[in-house]
């Protein structure tokens, strides 16, 4: 009977005591001739016993009573239960439904100042010397030419001379001589369903 | 309500009793008082038998349960199945219980002392003499052995609580039962 077999059949008793296969014939056998190994079953079922039995202990209700409290007192960690807090709910959805209305406001504040901005900084207010020629207003920009080049008020308070070399062919030079932009003529094409084709002009 | 049930064992069989505390870890979710004084009243004497059979102290048991039922409250939304609050409860003691015996490291005398100034080899009771070898164990290996044969867990339940793989529970198991036997005998024989 070696060591390495007692050992083996021990590991066997261990597994079944574990809620395991049974043992097998062999382990049985063996701890019939075997004191060692007998006496290690012995003593794992008074183990089990003892441990099983052992009564549960008669604990102090105060105590229970200092654990509520100190969970009252303090703080719970992130995602806790919050026992010193009954409105926690009530401000959360006051707070959810705040949010996009502090957007809003912000957005309108933003744009508000936006618009502010721009009247201020409006020709008429800060650059009454933009009335050149061909302005019919002080606010409507206003363009000279010297030949080369453009001279165009735009939004900006200085005048921005823009060679003629960028600006595309068909750019128009005088608004005060003829209107900017022609409205070119159009020719009502053939309707969707295949109408016939009517002349506008 | 027979006496089994009267003692409230937390074992397989108590799975009803779980399923009805599960409506007071609903209530104690909310904050209410009642349901967490319920909570502590069912679960905080199997948890300190536990934690005592583990740490072989009764009052450091105690500590740690304490510590254990207040870290479980605070982060009570995390629970996810309110039927398991009882394996968590004991899952957080456990592991912090294990934690600290590695800190303590005390001399294993001072760690169980219904032995305290007796001779154990010359007790007749068994309890008396259980108690004695299982506080010579290693913590880890009196974790499983308490785990195993005091709540009645199961290899995959003890790999759970103590976030250890199944067949290290297995192993575990066999070694500390050949080293409580190994302590037994050394007892019998006045080693």
């Amino acid at each position: 009977m070696s060591a390495q077999e007692c050992r083996r059949a021990r590991q066997l008793w261990s597994d079944e005591f574990d809620g395991g296969v049974p043992v097998p014939a062999w382990v049985r056998l063996h701890a019939e001739t075997c004191r060692e190994c007998s006496e290690f079953r012995g003593q794992m079922l008074r183990l089990r016993q003892e441990l099983a039995g052992t009564p549960l202990p008669r604990l102090s209700p105060e105590r229970d009573e200092e654990l509520l409290a100190a969970l009252q007192a303090a703080p719970a960690g992130p995602g806790g239960a919050r026992f010193w807090n009954p409105f926690g709910r009530v401000r959360r959805a006051i707070g959810f439904s705040a949010a996009p209305a502090l957007v809003g406001v912000g957005l309108s504040a933003f744009l508000v100042t936006l618009v502010a901005a721009q009247l201020l900084s409006s020709p008429a207010g800060d650059h009454p010397e933009r009335g050149v020629p061909g302005s019919t207003s002080a606010r409507e920009p206003a363009r000279t030419d010297d030949g080369d080049a453009l001279e165009l008020w735009l939004t900006s308070p200085q005048p921005t001379r823009v060679p003629r070399s960028m600006l595309p062919r068909n750019t128009v030079p005088f608004p005060d001589s003829k209107p900017p932009l022609a409205i070119p003529e159009r020719r009502r094409g053939k309707g969707l369903h295949g109408g016939a084709a009517a002349d506008l002009t | 309500m027979t006496s089994t049930t009267a003692s409230l064992t937390i074992t397989r069989e108590t799975t009803a009793l779980h399923r009805e505390s599960a409506e007071w870890v609903v209530a104690a979710r909310r904050g209410d008082s009642e349901a967490i004084l319920k909570l502590l009243r069912l679960y905080r004497p199997p948890l300190v038998r536990l934690l005592t059979g583990i740490m072989a102290d009764a009052a450091l048991a105690e500590d740690v349960a304490q510590d254990a039922f207040l870290q479980a409250f605070r982060s009570l939304q995390q629970l996810r199945d309110p039927v398991a609050f009882y394996p968590w409860v004991r899952r957080l003691a456990t592991r912090e219980a294990l934690r600290a015996l590695r800190r303590r490291l005390h001399a294993v005398e001072d760690l169980h002392p219904a032995t305290e100034g007796a001779d154990p080899a010359h007790q007749a009771e068994t309890r008396i003499a259980v108690g004695f070898v299982l506080g010579q164990l290693p913590p880890e290996q009196r974790a499983v052995l308490v785990l195993r044969e005091m709540e009645q867990l199961d290899y995959q339940e003890i790999a759970d609580t103590l976030a250890v793989p199944v067949g290290t529970v297995r192993s575990r198991l066999f070694t500390a039962r050949e080293r409580f036997r190994a302590l037994w005998r050394e007892l019998e024989e006045g080693v």
